[in-house]
Parts: structure tokens; sequence; C-alpha cells
């Protein structure tokens, strides 16, 4: 055997992955050269102290440390969870689409109804003054400040807590002399 | 009353480890997935050592190692749920995880400190080289040093090897993986892992020669 070959064994035999015949030879070799008789008992040495290098701890802060990002991974986990949930974001979109379209119904019914109630009473007392009607009187609403040429009401414009009066104008003359003031309650 | 409350606490905690204590990997990972936190626990437990030192070996930076170690365990705890035993042990995706962080590491300070150096006049005000200045290691008096002494030379030594072969001399030499694993872990053939490991343990015999 060469002191090339013995070297290669040399490491081999200091990590333990060495056969039983190759020690052998190994052996025999080296109780004839001292230079590879050294290189074994150095190498060997070094390999111990590389397996046993001391263990090193991390600081006494590592777990609670690692248990704070922990919890922050697992809040941020969950949230992404709860809007990856196909199934629930599509019923909760559903159901926000109902509750919307259901709100705007009820909004408008109760609009309507509102302003049916206001017409039929304006109507009501219209009646007094029938030889005022046509083109020549212009009914005003106050408080609100919408005008209305003929009688036509808006439905937005009505508000539940407040009285409504009827303002009737002559306009058949410059004066614009006020005829009656008409106060209507909704119901 | 406070010795009796103490030995009850030991008691409930040596139980609650006990019962984790003789489970595989796989049977943890499984606990966790089905939302057993302690088993999670139990996880870093077991590996928290071997992944610091390894870390530690590596980057030779122990507040880095720390939060290394602590990276691996969160990214390990986000993609437990994708983790396929068939496919791999938990041990070797765990390291998997390690040595690619301390890869980023390592490239992220190499740009860190180009930049430094590129900032930094090596010279001193006579014109003398800093570097010229550094002690050499071999130059030291090599009898007189202590076994702690040795060791801390060869740990420096380990971090000063080329990145390819520190690594499969610390999994395999100070950690005592197996080659199948190592392979895995650095996605090379055995036959590769086996050569960069002898080149290593060669480089290192002729770094650390005066000190034998």
């Amino acid at each position: 055997m060469t002191c090339k070959e013995c070297r290669s064994l040399i490491i081999k035999y200091s990590c333990n992955e060495i056969s039983a015949k190759e020690q052998e030879e190994m052996y025999k070799h080296v109780e004839n050269c001292n230079s590879c008789l050294f290189e074994m008992i150095s190498f060997n040495r070094l390999m111990k102290i590389v397996s046993g290098l001391p263990e090193l701890h991390p600081s006494p802060f590592f777990e609670s440390s690692l248990r704070a990002k922990l919890s922050q991974v697992k809040l941020a986990t969950e949230h992404k969870r709860w809007f990856k949930n196909k199934k629930f974001a599509f019923a909760g979109a559903i159901s926000l689409i109902l509750i919307l379209a259901f709100t705007l119904y009820l909004y408008r019914v109760n609009h309507k109804s509102d302003a049916r109630q206001i017409l039929t009473a304006v109507e009501s007392e219209l009646i007094k003054y029938d030889g005022f009607e046509g083109d020549n009187i212009k009914y005003f609403f106050t408080p609100s400040v919408k005008y209305h040429e003929n009688f036509h009401l808006e439905t937005g414009n009505f508000n539940e807590n407040k009285d409504y009066i009827l303002t009737l104008v002559n306009t058949t003359d410059e004066s614009n002399y006020i005829l009656d003031k008409i106060v209507i309650y909704p119901k | 009353m406070s010795w009796e409350l103490f030995t009850n606490i030991s008691v409930y905690i040596y139980s609650r480890s006990d019962g984790y204590m003789g489970k595989s990997d796989d049977d943890l990972i499984t606990l966790c997935v089905s939302g057993d936190t302690s088993a999670f626990d139990f996880i870093v437990e077991r590996y928290k050592i071997p992944l610091f030192n390894f870390i530690y070996r590596y980057i030779m930076d122990y507040e880095t190692a720390e939060d290394l170690t602590q990276e691996v365990f969160l990214r390990v705890y986000k993609n437990i749920k994708n983790y396929k035993a068939e496919k791999s042990h938990f041990r070797t995706w765990i390291y998997k995880i390690a040595s690619n962080l301390c890869k980023n590491e390592l490239r992220d300070r190499k740009r860190r400190s180009k930049v430094l150096i590129d900032n930094v006049n090596l010279e001193y005000e006579d014109g003398q080289s800093i570097i010229q200045n550094v002690q050499d290691d071999s130059e030291l008096s090599l009898q007189s040093l202590e076994n702690d002494e040795l060791k801390r030379i060869i740990s420096r030594n380990i971090s000063d090897l080329p990145e390819k072969f520190r690594i499969v001399l610390i999994l395999r030499d100070i950690q005592g993986l197996p080659y199948e694993e190592i392979s895995r872990i650095i996605n090379k053939p055995i036959g590769t892992v086996k050569s960069r490991l002898n080149r290593a343990r060669l480089m290192l015999r002729e770094k650390v020669r005066n000190y034998l």
C-alpha cells in the first residue's frame, strides 16, 4: 500500500467508515510509516474534536420570542382562512345583496305611501278652490323649497316628521296674492 | 403548599411531554394539522438545538442564528399542511428550509459587506495595509493552546471553508446525518456528497495542521 492510498483510508478510519479488511491493511502500513502514523493520529484527533464540538443553546428568550411570532402568524392565517372560505364569502355577498334590496324596497314603499297620503290630502283641500284651478294657480310647498308647477309630487321630498303647508297664490295679476295656506299633516 | 403546586405542575408538564416523547415526527405533524398546538411545541423542542447549532455553524453569528432558527419554525408552521411525508423525511425538510435560509443570509451578507468594503479605505495613514497587520493564526504558539481554544479554532476554520464543503461537513461530521439525507438536503447525488465531504475534511485538516 502506498502512502497516498493509506491517507484516503485514514479519513475513512477517523470517520468510522472503514471496513475491517481496509483497517488491517492500513495498520500494516502505518506500522512501518511514521509519516502516515502521525497523519492517522492527528486526523483522528481532529475528527473527534469536530464530532464533539460543544452543543450551543439559544438564548432563554428564544421560545417566548418564537411564541410571539407564532401568534402573529396564527392571527394572520385565521384572517386569510376567513377570506379564503369561498362558500362563506358567496353566502355573505348574497345576504348583503338581499338585505340591500329589501331595504330599498321598504324605503320606496314607505315613501310612495307617504306621497299618496299627502296627495289625497291636498286634493281634498283644493276642492274649496274650484274657481282657481288651472294654470293660474301655483302651488308651493313649504318648508320644502321645491316649486311645483303642476300638481305633481316628488316622492323624495317628503319628510315624515314635518308638516307640509300648501300655499295657494293667485297669479292672474302681478300682486301674487296669497289665497290661502293649507296645512297638510302626513299620517 | 407551594412545593405541592410545583410538583403537580412538574408532573403535568412531564406527562404532557411524555405523551409526545415516543411519537415520530410524522405523528406529531398529523397532530399539528388536526389543531394540536402542543404537538408543534414538541417539534420545536425536538429540533430547536440541532437546528440552532447547524445554522450557527453555517453562518457563525449567534443572534442571526437565533432569528433564522425561529424563521425555520415559522415557515414550518405556515406550510405544515403542504408537507408530504411520502416525499421526504420531516428532518430533511426542516434542514432544507434552514440551509436555504442560511444561503440567503450569506448572500445578503456578501452583498452588504461588498458595499462596506467599497466604501472603506483599507489603509492606515502611513499607507500600510490593514490586512497585513492581521495576525496570522498559524504563527500563534501551538503547544500552549488549551483544548477549548483548539475547539474554537477548529470551529472558526470550519466556518472559513467554502460554503458547499462546509454544509456537508456540518451535516455529516457534527450533526451526524446519513448521506442519503444530506444528499436530499443539498439536492446533490450521494457520490457528490461523499467527495465534497472528503475534500472538506482534507481542507480542514490542512487549515488546522499546525494546531494538532
